[in-house]
């Protein structure tokens, strides 16, 4: 499904990514540690099209097309979804809104017709349930006067709505107590299928606990340095990263 | 091709209300060209025919020119007696189709208790060159309540000034809007007396700018009373290389204590040529006084921008989404839902192009 080979990218002039490769077969939960500056959030940022970011070598390919050359919009219409580290507010826009011209502009992109109204409205109570987002929340502008965790459950609330096919989760356990972390990561479970994938960025382990990945990867210095199955996680919550540096 | 129009077909242009239930003064070049009777309860016409209508109407216009009579020449007057509460906008339409400058006065007495709304359009016909001021002097009583909304239609080679003095007595309530979607040259001003104890005025301003167009807001809200409170929120979107202008202030006298008045002007940027002008200004003589200003120039939120972008909304229609929030704010208290309508309707357009 994604193929990154062998991605340089720099911010700013400074490089982070230097030489990253990466495979993600449908299926599968793929999570992304290591420590900070490492290059994780980066690798969101050019995965989902971020300005800014410049890819100085290397390729990505996603579902066989060359992702690099696609537009942020086009990414999602593809089917790449990113929980944000940092939710933005953006007052005067409902979520409700927001969430139908989403949906459907994705949909466009596919070739399908717009949501009915009330199968929209359906979905929206269903999968606001599924994450534990409060329903009037859906009803106020996006992520405006969201507290941390409503912003997070929001972020998985709108991966729910949108069902895509691949799933980036930059930090979506910072700032969430346990009660919510268990909520999120319960619905993110609950989203994965045979036919989509998920990349879980996190620093700890802590997550893992909830959503089981198929393969661990330790990110230092812009490259992966060391692959594994999801026991690695609990070597790096007991060892840290120092064993992996050097 | 201005001359071809006929005063219905320019009517037509301006997309407000079907003409059932629209009741309409239209100027042509400042001359009344002709007026329905008014909404329910309300009373509008000439000067002539204020003159002609007696004692009555005569005295109560003579306060609002704080003893001096009638002015001499024509202009237009709408009068809502006490307690009548109109349900209907009236709507003063100004066309101008290329005459030299031309001014028009504008009288609003709404008497205590009244309940108004008021839109004043300008259209210009053509792309002739056009010079516009229009005067409007609103007088509101005791407990009256009174929407004014001003918008601009106006080619990129005219210019129009706009003068609103308002007078309030005690727990009136006004709300201005100042909307501009064209005009090369537009100079608001603004100039609200707060004379009576819990009156409130709320002025708002929006405006969209482009090439070189210039859009001047000037506000004076005067707090002379106790328990007063005045806001003020004008903002600006501005590309290529427009400028604007907000020159807001607030004076709070002695006797006004209880005072709450504030004051913001949010503006962004669209081009680097583009420049905004915000000139703050609090005069406070008061000791009990709740008083802000504040003022934002900007761009567009890139952080917001990605972040609709990445759920698969394209880049223009997310800027578009963005602009609309920005501006959706200045159109509260526009309580007339068929004026508002238009009025989004329009900046919609406006923001297509």
């Amino acid at each position: 499904m994604l193929s990154i080979r062998n991605l340089y990218a720099s911010v700013a002039g400074n490089r982070i990514l230097k030489g990253l490769n990466l495979e993600v077969k449908a299926g599968e939960v793929h999570a992304v540690m290591g420590p900070n500056g490492a290059g994780k959030s980066t690798l969101a940022a050019v995965l989902t099209g971020r300005e800014g970011y410049e890819v100085t070598q290397g390729e990505i390919f996603f579902e066989g097309s060359d992702l690099l050359s696609l537009k942020p919009e086009e990414r999602a219409g593809k089917g790449i979804f990113l929980s944000f580290q940092y939710p933005v507010e953006i007052p005067g826009v409902s979520m409700a809104n927001f969430m139908r011209l989403a949906l459907n502009e994705q949909r466009k992109y596919r070739g399908l017709p717009p949501v009915p109204a009330s199968e929209f409205l359906k979905r929206m109570r269903e999968k606001a349930a599924l994450v534990g987002l409060e329903s009037t929340l859906i009803n106020r502008s996006v992520n405006e006067g969201f507290s941390g965790g409503e912003k997070k459950r929001n972020e998985i609330f709108q991966m729910a709505m949108l069902e895509p096919a691949l799933a980036i989760l930059d930090e979506t356990d910072s700032g969430l107590d346990i009660d919510a972390l268990r909520v999120v990561a319960n619905g993110v479970t609950a989203l994965t299928r045979p036919d989509n994938a998920t990349i879980v960025i996190t620093h700890y382990q802590r997550l893992l606990e909830y959503i089981v990945p198929d393969f661990v990867h330790v990110m230092v210095d812009g490259r992966i340095v060391k692959s594994a199955g999801k026991e690695l996680a609990l070597e790096l919550e007991t060892k840290g990263y120092e064993w992996l540096i050097s | 091709m201005a001359d071809l129009l006929t005063v219905e077909e320019m009517i037509a242009r301006c997309g407000l209300p079907a003409a059932e239930n629209t009741c309409r003064a239209v100027f042509l070049n400042g001359k009344l060209v002709r007026h329905n009777a008014g909404a329910a309860g309300m009373i509008a016409g000439s000067f002539d025919e204020l003159r002609q209508q007696g004692e009555r109407y005569g005295r109560m216009a003579a306060e609002m020119f704080s003893g001096t009579t009638l002015p001499e020449g024509d202009g237009f007057f709408v009068f809502i007696p006490a307690h009548a509460q109109s349900g209907k906008p009236f709507q003063l339409m100004h066309l101008l189709d290329g005459r030299p400058a031309a001014q028009v006065r504008q009288l609003i007495l709404a008497e205590a208790g009244s309940a108004a709304e008021i839109l004043i359009c300008n259209h210009t016909v053509g792309e002739v060159p056009v010079a516009y001021h229009i005067v409007t002097e609103a007088l509101l009583g005791e407990k009256a309540s009174l929407n004014l909304t001003y918008m601009q239609q106006i080619n990129r080679t005219s210019e129009v000034r706009t003068h609103v003095r308002a007078r309030q007595m005690a727990h009136s309530r006004m709300n201005t809007h100042y909307i501009l979607l064209n005009g090369a040259s537009v100079h608001n001003s603004l100039h609200a007396t707060l004379e009576g104890a819990g009156a409130e005025h709320i002025a708002r301003g929006l405006s969209f700018t482009c090439e070189t167009e210039h859009i001047a807001n000037e506000t004076l809200v005067e707090h002379a009373a106790p328990g007063c409170r005045s806001h003020q929120l004008f903002k600006h979107i501005l590309s290529g290389a427009s400028t604007g202008v907000f020159s807001g202030k607030i004076t709070v006298s002695r006797e006004a204590q209880q005072t709450a008045a504030y004051q913001r002007s949010s503006n962004i940027l669209m081009d680097p040529a583009a420049r905004m002008h915000i000139r703050p200004h609090l005069e406070i003589y008061a000791d009990e006084v709740k008083c802000s200003h504040g003022a934002t120039v900007g761009q567009l939120d890139a952080e917001a921008l990605f972040y609709l972008r990445s759920r698969g909304v394209g880049e223009r229609e997310a800027r578009k989404i963005l602009l609309q929030a920005f501006a959706e704010e200045t159109l509260d208290g526009i309580g007339c839902q068929q004026i508002k309508k238009e009025v989004e309707r329009q900046i919609k357009q406006k923001m297509e192009n």
